[in-house]
């Protein structure tokens, strides 16, 4: 029985070590805003951070991720007040929304690692979350937005502490 | 259709109403809409009057949103709507969708969100909804205030004496002042005076969609999310053919072996619906996924298991050369002697390919049949004609009579829709493991199986000839072949819901009028075409003004089998 680590919080699951760690999530943990789209790591609806990466969660084991930092949506901020869930909101980026979780826990992942990307840096790190609805040219606006957030709350951070 | 729009054509009221419940005091509106006068009557008389919005004490309106939510907002734009007439403050709108019953369908009309025509087709009942709102708050807000009527108006969820400067909230109101205002339907209704454009405060305003915050922290819920005590899981073994299979035998020894494996149910397809399916349940899903691998089904393909692409294209091609087979959409003038008379003739081919819709969310539904009724949970286009489709197919099923089986839809959020979630096998299936079962299921089709049974685009063929004089076009003719929705998207005529009906040969469609049709779905058809083609009165490129026009289109009924 993998013992696994999400959201903070320890889960023996109730699931043999080859089951892909999307269903664990989903349907075991009820933790649904990770969402099952193609089951072959093509479409990044399911995309969860595991230690700080962007992973496709239908296409890594449960017993392959014990002892990993494991976050998936609903842990990113419930309050919707990290820089990657504000920018989405203001920039109405979502449509259906059912790719959106993975977008943005694949954008967070890449604004982790690159603070200040380029458009194409973007383009590029976002390629393969696809949105059937198309609101790509509304999510590069936002990860630009979100990156404008974050830079700014790092400034507002480092004034405060130059400042005593 | 099944049931009549236009019976009662008779005086009818609609009313406003406040009423204490146990849950607080609230305000509603009701008016008739789009059932049967008897339906009606039962719906009004046995229901909670609460139609398109609901006000509570604090002041809150939830705005009651019979289309679905499917990547437009909808419920945004809709709520809108009649946040304008009713004067409300939009920090205080909140939506909800309302459940698809039989009742709710005499209240509500058919919940069908196709066509981008939700805003077009609800606006002006909306804002009259809207505005009989606050309009009856004006009156009640007058007596609150002790003032007369004519002195207030409402803005902003409160009703203001302007000659006091005294006001009043809507939640204050609703508190202090019971609210019974009758409206003569549909005289009064119609004669209420709307805002025009221009005077607009919450139309047409960029308004931050309420329904994205709940989808960017993961706690929107789709179809696919929803969870019911003891359920089980369904994957779909992947049919021979999408029309036409027939399941000889099922081995499930293999199966057998996997833990959490339930059963393999061969569903009821004798309505020509879900035709060779086979389920195979499971504790989990994963379980259920290996579980239909795992099971060997002898399956006769049926009439159309050597069917390929390369078929359709050749029948569509050969369809197109036979005059008789086509009906003319669009006539315009001598197309023939215009030909004849053209100093060049171009003629060329050209196809589109069967595309899936692809939405993100695989197709799935979840039903519980409990305490003497169906439950349906599913992200789709028409929770009516989900019930509807249902009622035909349970009724086949179970031998019972359509108005003794009683089934609930619930609306859920949908993982795009585009017109691929308009067809309910996976609802007739679930439905059917639910009943050998005895318990909930929830029947995922995975992307494999989403791809293979979805009701997919038809491949279309063209043929088209052009005739040139002087450098401009002069003569169109456009023959089209495509694939008919037939026996698989029909329920059939004799289980009473045959709202999709047979094209009719030989329809016109000319200049601006359009012929008669047979069937809610041809004339969908004709219209699109007619607008999507060039049509002399209604779309006049400039070098297409002089150009006799045919477009003459006929169906296949090979497509939409594999």
């Amino acid at each position: 029985m993998p013992n696994l680590t999400i959201n903070g919080q320890s889960y023996f699951a109730d699931a043999p070590p080859d089951t892909p760690l999307l269903w664990v999530i989903r349907e075991d943990l009820r933790l649904t805003g990770t969402k099952y789209g193609c089951g072959v790591g093509l479409c990044g609806s399911c995309t969860v951070h595991i230690d700080g990466q962007a992973v496709r969660s239908c296409s890594v084991t449960v017993g392959s991720v014990e002892g990993s930092m494991i976050t998936t949506i609903e842990g990113l901020n419930p309050a919707n007040a990290h820089p990657v869930q504000l920018a989405w909101i203001e920039s109405n980026a979502a449509a259906c929304g059912y790719c959106q979780s993975g977008q943005i826990m694949q954008a967070a992942a890449l604004l982790s690692k690159n603070p200040n990307p380029s458009e194409q840096q973007i383009v590029v790190g976002m390629n393969g979350n696809l949105c059937r609805c198309a609101t790509y040219s509304r999510i590069v606006s936002a990860v630009k937005r979100a990156a404008e957030i974050m830079n700014r709350a790092a400034e507002m951070t480092n004034e405060g502490a130059s400042h005593g | 259709m099944v049931r009549s729009t236009q019976s009662a054509t008779s005086r009818r009221e609609f009313l406003v109403r406040s009423a204490a419940t146990a849950a607080g005091t609230f305000l509603s509106i009701s008016l008739p809409a789009l059932g049967s006068r008897t339906a009606m009557a039962q719906a009004m008389s046995s229901f909670t009057p609460s139609i398109w919005f609901t006000l509570t004490p604090d002041g809150k309106v939830t705005m009651h949103i019979v289309k679905a939510e499917m990547g437009q907002h909808v419920g945004t734009g809709l709520a809108q709507i009649i946040a304008e007439e009713l004067e409300v403050k939009w920090d205080d709108v909140r939506l909800d969708a309302p459940l698809e019953s039989v009742e709710n369908f005499a209240i509500y009309g058919l919940a069908y969100t196709v066509n981008s025509g939700s805003i077009t087709t609800e606006f002006d009942r909306l804002s009259r909804a809207g505005a009989a709102g606050r309009m009856a708050l004006i009156e009640a807000g007058a007596k609150v205030l002790g003032t007369n009527e004519t002195d207030c108006t409402a803005s902003n969820s409160r009703v203001t004496d302007r000659v006091s400067g005294r006001s009043v909230s809507y939640g204050e109101i609703i508190q202090k002042v019971k609210i019974d205002r009758k409206f003569a339907y549909p005289e009064d209704f119609k004669t209420i005076k709307l805002k025009v454009p221009g005077t607009y405060n919450i139309i047409g305003k960029s308004i931050p969609a309420l329904d994205i915050p709940s989808k960017t922290n993961g706690q929107a819920k789709y179809g696919i999310d929803v969870f019911l005590p003891n359920m089980v899981y369904g994957a779909l073994v992947i049919p021979r053919t999408r029309y036409g299979s027939k399941v000889k035998s099922i081995d499930d020894s293999e199966a057998r072996k996997i833990p959490g494996f339930v059963k393999a149910v061969k569903v009821d397809d004798s309505m020509g619906k879900c035709t060779g399916w086979v389920v195979a349940l499971a504790e989990k899903f994963p379980a259920a996924i290996r579980a239909a691998q795992a099971l060997k089904v002898d399956v006769d393909p049926g009439p159309y298991g050597g069917l390929n692409t390369a078929d359709l294209f050749a029948e569509y091609a050969q369809t197109t050369k036979n005059a008789a087979a086509g009906a003319n959409w669009v006539l315009e003038g001598d197309v023939d002697k215009a030909l004849a008379e053209a100093e060049k003739v171009l003629e060329m081919e050209y196809t589109t390919d069967m595309v899936c819709h692809a939405t993100m969310e695989p197709l799935n539904a979840t039903v519980h049949f409990v305490d003497g009724a169906w439950h349906v949970y599913s992200g789709t286009q028409s929770t009516s004609f989900a019930r509807m489709t249902l009622t035909a197919y349970l009724s086949k099923v179970l031998g019972q009579k359509p108005e003794d089986i009683k089934i609930y839809v619930h609306e859920s959020i949908l993982g795009g829709g585009f017109g691929g979630k308009q067809d309910y096998d996976e609802i007739l299936a679930a439905a059917y493991c639910a009943k050998e079962t005895g318990r909930p299921v929830k029947l995922i089709q995975t992307r494999e199986s989403t791809f293979a049974t979805s009701f997919a685009r038809t491949p279309t063929y063209h043929k088209l000839k052009a005739g040139l004089k002087n450098g401009q076009l002069v003569a169109m003719d456009h023959n089209i072949c495509c694939g008919w929705m037939g026996p698989r998207f029909s329920v059939g005529k004799k289980y009473g819901t045959d709202w999709l009906g047979t094209p009719r040969k030989k329809t016109l469609i000319s200049g601006r009028s359009a012929a008669a049709t047979t069937g809610t779905m041809s004339k969908t058809i004709a219209s699109a075409l007619s607008t999507a083609t060039v049509l002399p009165g209604r779309c006049k490129p400039a070098r297409c003004a002089r150009s006799q026009t045919r477009t003459t289109c006929s169906w296949s009924s090979l497509s939409w089998t594999r």
